[in-house]
């Protein structure tokens, strides 16, 4: 025993509470930072932020040939989004890429690549869905529909009636949609997109690559990351 | 802390390594508590993930309070909370140790409540929840066992 060891005893865990506490503090915020790290200073002349990293390890595959695109056929900016139809995160920014369509019309290219999860069951039913109304020529208004009403379908015990409800709604043959569900054709496009992410080394959804380059790796991107890097893409420095 | 809840006995604490195994233990689950709350709130976990479990949970209505607070925060506080008891007991602050029982029964049941709701609501499980599960049950195990064996020794 030293000769205070009450004092030095009684301090003793105030200091290591404090320490921890301060490990915590500094470590969360030290965590907190490097993806807005890495998007900010990855081109820092640039104001940009996409990726300078994201050349694909493997040579892209094309994906469906003939992809489902909203805007201008020569737009001088292309958007390639990967997303998944039961994933919250693609439904939320749905609504902002569609005004980003309507804002910028033939400027922009939205290219929809197919990205199902399989974490999520209804992925890929949803994805054959909005294939089935493609066929007909009706693949935007199911990939709104299908959005709009996410939180309907992804609790459905069976979704197939609710997606067959959607194509009514559209006017649609509903017959030959229910039919189109099972074509393996559709199917397989729906994996050639897949394969496509993949190939691009996506990882989740929603991914949205602007003139081929991913934007914020990794990061949830907003409307108005992806409006800034239209711009900047736009504007003659940015060609 | 009062002072006067500081044992002055002079020998080494009774149940020390038990006390210094519960602020390990709680030092586990509050790094993972933590990160998760990073998670959360970089919002890195709301895209989905190939690999997954974790974005599902975090991003379901249930990882948020009322307020808006991440419930993964408030985890990493108990956690912190126990640890802090936990230290304090181990250095002889007897009124700290009393705190810990309520504080660890209390985790134990939102982990159950936590574990349903991954179960039967999310149908996703989150590795670093089931983590922080396996944490917490360790804790209330190491608790209430440190418990029985004293009322064991006053006993005998």
């Amino acid at each position: 025993m030293s000769s205070n060891p009450e004092g030095a005893k009684r301090y003793a865990p105030f200091v290591i509470i404090g320490v921890v506490l301060a490990v915590v503090v500094v470590g969360i915020a030290l965590m907190s930072r490097p993806n807005n790290a890495n998007t900010s200073t990855q081109q820092p002349t640039q104001n940009t932020l996409l990726s300078s990293t994201s050349a694909p390890q493997r040579t892209p595959t094309a994906g469906a040939p003939n992809p489902h695109a909203r805007g201008g056929e020569k737009a001088a900016v292309t958007l390639e989004e990967f997303s998944d139809f039961q994933c919250p995160a693609c439904g939320g920014l749905d609504p902002g890429l569609r005004s980003i369509s309507r804002d910028y019309g033939e400027r922009v290219r939205w290219v929809f690549r197919n990205f199902p999860l399989s974490m999520h069951k209804y992925a890929f039913i949803a994805a054959r869905a909005a294939e089935a109304a493609g066929a007909q020529g009706k693949f935007w208004e199911m990939h709104d529909l299908l959005y709009d009403n996410q939180k309907d379908w992804v609790d459905a015990p069976e979704p197939r009636d609710l997606f067959a409800s959607y194509a009514a709604r559209l006017g649609l043959d509903v017959q030959r949609f229910r039919a189109d569900l099972d074509r393996q054709d559709l199917a397989d496009r729906i994996k050639a997109d897949y394969e496509r992410g993949i190939s691009l080394n996506v990882r989740g959804t929603p991914t949205i690559f602007i003139n081929g380059r991913e934007l914020m790796p990794g990061k949830l991107p907003s409307e108005q990351d992806i409006r800034r890097e239209i711009d900047a893409a736009l504007s003659p420095a940015g060609k | 802390m009062s002072t006067e809840a500081f044992e002055k006995s002079g020998a080494r604490p009774r149940g020390l390594w038990w006390d210094a195994a519960t602020a390990l233990v709680a030092l586990v689950g509050l790094t993972d508590a933590a990160y998760l709350t990073v998670e959360h709130m970089t919002g890195r976990s709301v895209r989905c993930m190939i690999v997954s479990g974790c974005d599902e949970v975090l991003q379901s209505s249930y990882a948020t309070l009322a307020a808006g607070i991440p419930v993964a925060a408030v985890g990493a506080l108990a956690y912190f909370a126990v640890f802090s008891l936990a230290t304090l007991a181990a250095f002889g602050y007897g009124g700290a140790r009393r705190l810990l029982a309520p504080l660890v029964a209390v985790m134990f049941l939102a982990t159950l409540w936590f574990f349903y709701l991954q179960a039967f609501r999310i149908h996703a499980f989150c590795a670093y929840c089931l983590l922080s599960a396996a944490v917490t049950t360790t804790l209330t195990l190491l608790v209430f066992a440190r418990r029985l064996t004293d009322s064991e020794k006053r006993l005998s």
